[in-house]
């Protein structure tokens, strides 16, 4: 198991160095290396925790920079960067999980995680990661989403707010249940 | 952890168990590596135009990737190849002409080749709940298919982030499949497009848009359908829809070692665009954009016209940029790099016979390999400043560091600041800016920095990581590149085909009956300007009393903030307002510093009038006059007042009430309330101002002349109102220590030494194109 690097030190709460980094970035490409450092770990992690193998993670880590890098120059700081990165990472795993079902009806698309088991769930070992996994998959894809964005991506609840387009204040009491739910229920499994 | 959650200790252990589950998602550091010089290769193609064709960067990174030896051989041939074939088949001197036949420039895409494309023949639109999605131009080759939109009508509330991240597009085939959108350029109110090439015997399509570019959702009607009909642009069909470009003659200049030259320009009835070649001596340099100097590129025709550069829309010209690398007294390599930046200026006067692109400067970065370490004194703490005495030899400046500082940022984070001084070179040659190394130790996250060109000093602030404990004794840093600012200028100057040998000139007027008079004041126009593309005029104050002087002719409503500007004819025709990207000089100016919206405030720049107009009328709605007046007043900083960091603003202080009253020149002025605000690393103190002069009144427009003296007896900057000038309404002064960063609480005395009066009109100047009075 990896060690724990989600941390604050990681995280990318929409910082005045974010807003130096973009401009920099919009004014001088090559500085977009600053925010590419800065991202890389929470954007890998993110997706990794959607698609569940390394080799289709790092294919959309490159996409998702690589779109960025592209549309920096139309991004306009109306929120924090990490939020229109994030936005940007959810629609290439969502054009990733399309891809791969050509033919699912246009309908289903509505959702198209629906369904999905959370992949990280193959790939936990350790048994309380295992219990985690178990959790994670009895919750709906809006749910998951928000632990996903909260601690694979540690975005700050205003960015998830952004991302998701929910009031930050949702987001925090949502994520919140989560935990208070996910404590209990772990009570209850452990008690039995 | 996330220190903003109050959670209980199982709740904790909770996250701690999902922080480590997704943790199983960190990235292999060779995929990080590797990840980041792709980015970097394709970080040289973005820096062109962002709304290119993208086939021509593909290949330059294909052959980027190609060993250096083999591109270089590779490249010879294929070029004596083609040049052997060209030549033998057509003679030189048709070469060009056959290669430009190809060629056209399409707003919003840029120069694209248009063999075997097909193409919209006229714009089409929809309009829905008065917005107008209109499609401009659709430029489908083998590569791809490009779409290039524009929407007028949007609703006020503007874009947003999630807006342009969720866009979608998509192009339906009668065949009911579909292409989805690949790469685009979103602006508000414009976007280009990429979609995969069409199928080669398709010529009608459906473009489908979920919303329009940038829009968040349910701000306006939502999924567009506009039905596409294309032809295979051929024939005279090239030349009457696309600017056709061409290679201007000795527009070259070389300074600081750098030869710029420009080598594409195109004319569309809206828009200039150019391509420029560069070559400089040492391989280590990188020049990232034209724009990256002090100012901004400038396009200036014979005419006295001033073009700034603007972003490409429907319509415009455009000059494109190359840059080429050649090593000293080596045997000539390709390039190491290449800028190829579409530069986009409204479309010159068709009576220019001779255009001068101006680049006052550009920005060079360089790689450098530099490191030293910061002391750290005992028990250092947020807010702690200390002296530092570290010369360094920085890309030849001689550099100093000077002081350092611990800052808590808005953001709760520590951040280690540094002065430095010593960045000023030869040359004229400025250090304008520091990269950190890679922060493998961990020990901050990011940097940024700000040059501070009054005091010619670089500020430089490492963003500490709050998880690894400060350092006992020093933090190591090492400098990885710097940008320096070489001066110039560059000139490239050009003869435009097909244009009369002598320029055109303006016609001046000075019209002595353009008066109005209101309040006792007259107001008269004593120069107008006429050209094909604007109109100039200046106006003053006409035997003003003693001490009296015109300020400023006022364009908006005071009261309702209003655009209400307008300029008519004698037929009744109305014109559109200012003329934001084209100014007028007199000729022989040369300085470039004064392209954009005029602050002459004693000048308007109009639209040129229909050909057949004789008379012209400008109405504005009052006139602002400055007055001898003075008044002085207290106002106490609080201790302990913190600044928070706004979405997209300034850090601003919450802010506090004060009771300030005063006359001047016969107004009772009062405000109520002050607040701090971070400006460019200062920190200031605003007056909230009371509400402007209505628009039917005399009032106080601004005060002006201020001196400050602070709680320790010294005087301090003050702040301009943007736009406005010295005078302002809502005066501002600098409240921060600048040798300890600390914002100095106490009182600070203001003496205002005059004032400026609105005088309300309408004022209405009219005069005659012929003449006449």
């Amino acid at each position: 198991m990896a060690e724990l690097a989600l941390t604050d030190a990681t995280e990318p709460t929409p910082t005045d160095g974010d807003a130096w980094l973009v401009q920099e970035a919009q004014r001088r490409p090559a500085a977009f290396a600053q925010l590419y450092r800065r991202y890389v770990g929470p954007v890998h992690r993110y997706i990794y925790s959607r698609v569940g193998n390394r080799a289709d993670a790092e294919d959309l880590t490159a996409e998702v920079f690589t779109a960025a890098l592209r549309g920096l120059p139309a991004y306009r700081e109306r929120g924090a960067f990490a939020g229109w990165l994030f936005s940007i990472a959810r629609r290439t795993v969502a054009g990733h999980h399309r891809r791969a079902r050509p033919t699912t009806r246009l309908d289903d698309l509505a959702d198209p995680h629906a369904h999905d088991p959370d992949p990280l769930a193959q790939v936990l070992a350790d048994e309380t990661s295992a219990d985690l996994a178990q959790w994670l998959a009895r919750l709906n894809e809006e749910q998951r989403e928000l632990l996903r964005l909260r601690y694979a991506a540690g975005l700050t609840y205003r960015a998830i707010g952004e991302v998701l387009g929910k009031r930050e204040a949702a987001v925090k009491m949502a994520v919140h249940r989560l935990l208070a739910r996910l404590h209990d229920e772990w009570e209850v499994d452990h008690a039995r | 952890m996330h220190a903003d959650m109050a959670l209980n200790p199982a709740e904790q252990g909770v996250e701690q168990a999902l922080l480590r589950h997704y943790a199983t998602g960190d990235p292999a550091p060779a995929f990080v590596e590797r990840l980041e010089r792709q980015l970097n290769a394709q970080a040289v193609a973005v820096t062109g135009s962002q709304t290119r064709h993208e086939l021509a960067p593909r290949l330059w990174q294909r052959w980027r990737a190609t060993p250096r030896s083999l591109r270089w051989a590779a490249g010879m041939a294929a070029l004596l190849v083609i040049l052997a074939l060209a030549v033998g088949a057509l003679g030189p001197q048709r070469v060009w002409a056959q290669v430009q036949r190809l060629l056209g420039y399409v707003p919003g895409i840029g120069f694209v080749n248009l063999a075997d494309a097909r193409v919209l023949v006229a714009p089409v639109q929809l309009e829905r709940d008065g917005i107008t999605l209109r499609v401009e131009q659709v430029i489908a080759d083998a590569g791809r298919t490009s779409v290039v939109l524009s929407s007028r009508g949007l609703p006020a509330q503007g874009s947003s982030a999630r807006g342009a991240a969720d866009f979608t597009a998509r192009l339906r085939l009668p065949d009911g499949s579909s292409l989805n959108a690949g790469d685009y350029a979103l602006r508000w109110g414009a976007a280009t497009i990429a979609f995969p090439p069409l199928p080669s015997n398709v010529y009608t399509a459906t473009l489908e848009l979920d919303r329009l570019p940038l829009l968040p959702p349910g701000a306006a009607p939502e999924n567009w359908a506009v039905a596409l009909a294309l032809r295979p642009a051929t024939g005279p069909l090239v030349s009457q829809l696309f600017a056709e470009p061409y290679q201007p003659a000795g527009a070259s200049d070389t300074q600081a070692g750098i030869t710029l030259s420009v080598v594409q320009v195109a004319h569309s009835p809206q828009t200039t665009a150019l391509t420029l070649r560069g070559v400089w001596t040492d391989p280590t340099w990188q020049i990232w954009s034209v724009s990256g100097g002090m100012t901004l590129p400038v396009l200036r025709d014979d005419i006295g016209h001033l073009y700034r550069e603007a972003a490409p829309a429907a319509g415009d010209s455009t000059v494109a940029v190359e840059v080429i690398h050649v090593e000293a007294g080596a045997t000539p390599a390709p390039p190491p790099t290449v800028l190829e930046q579409e530069l986009a200026f409204p479309a010159v006067s068709a009576l220019a016979t001779r255009l001068t692109l101006t680049i006052d400067s550009l920005r060079v970065s360089m790689p450098v390999d530099a490191t030293f370490e910061v002391a750290l004194p005992p028990g250092v703490r947020a807010g702690d400043c200390w002296p530092l005495d570290i010369r360094l030899d920085v890309a030849g400046f001689p550099v100093h560091v000077t002081d350092a500082r611990l800052v808590e940022q808005a953001t709760g984070r520590l951040a280690l600041a540094l002065e430095l001084t010593g960045i000023t070179g030869q040359d004229g040659r400025t250090l304008t800016a520091i990269s950190p190394g890679p922060a493998d130790s961990g020990l901050w996250l990011g940097a940024s920095g700000s040059y501070d060109d009054a005091g010619q000093k670089l500020r430089f602030s490492l963003d500490l990581n709050p998880d690894i404990p400060l350092p006992a004794t020093a933090i190591p840093v090492q400098i990885e590149s710097v940008d320096v600012t070489v001066p110039g200028p560059w000139r490239l100057s050009w003869a435009v085909p097909g244009r009369g040998a002598a320029p055109a000139v303006p016609i001046t007027l000075r019209p002595a009956a353009a008066t109005d008079t209101h309040h006792g004041l007259t107001l008269q126009v004593t120069e107008a300007t006429h050209t094909d593309r604007l109109i100039r005029v200046v106006a003053d104050l006409q035997n003003p009393p003693a001490d009296v002087q015109l300020y400023q002719l006022v364009r908006r409503d005071p009261g309702s903030e209003q655009w209400a500007l307008t300029v008519t004819d004698e037929q009744g025709t109305r014109y559109a307002g200012d003329m934001p990207d084209v100014v007028w000089g007199p000729a022989g100016e040369t300085g470039v510093s004064d392209v954009g919206p005029e602050l002459g405030f004693q000048a308007l720049t109009l639209p040129p009038l229909a050909p057949l107009a004789r008379r012209v009328t400008v109405t504005f709605p009052g006139i602002a006059v400055l007055r001898p007046g003075r008044a002085s007043f207290d106002v106490t900083v609080p201790s302990g007042i913190q600044l928070q960091a706004q979405a997209g603003r300034p850090p601003l202080s919450d802010p506090w009430p004060v009771d300030i009253s005063f006359k001047i020149g016969g107004y009772t002025a009062h405000f109520a309330e002050a607040q701090l605000v971070a400006v460019n690393e200062d920190v200031y103190l605003m007056l909230v101002p009371q509400p402007a002069a209505g628009s039917g009144r005399p009032g106080l427009f601004g005060f002006c002349g201020l001196r400050i003296t602070g709680p320790t007896g010294a005087g301090a900057p003050t702040l301009d109102a943007l736009g406005q000038g010295p005078c302002t309404l809502a005066p501002g002064f600098a409240v921060m220590d600048p040798a300890t960063g600390e914002i100095v609480p106490g009182m600070y005395q203001v003496e205002v030494n005059s004032y400026t009066e609105y005088v309300p009109g309408p004022w209405r100047l009219s005069w005659d194109l012929t003449g006449q009075p």
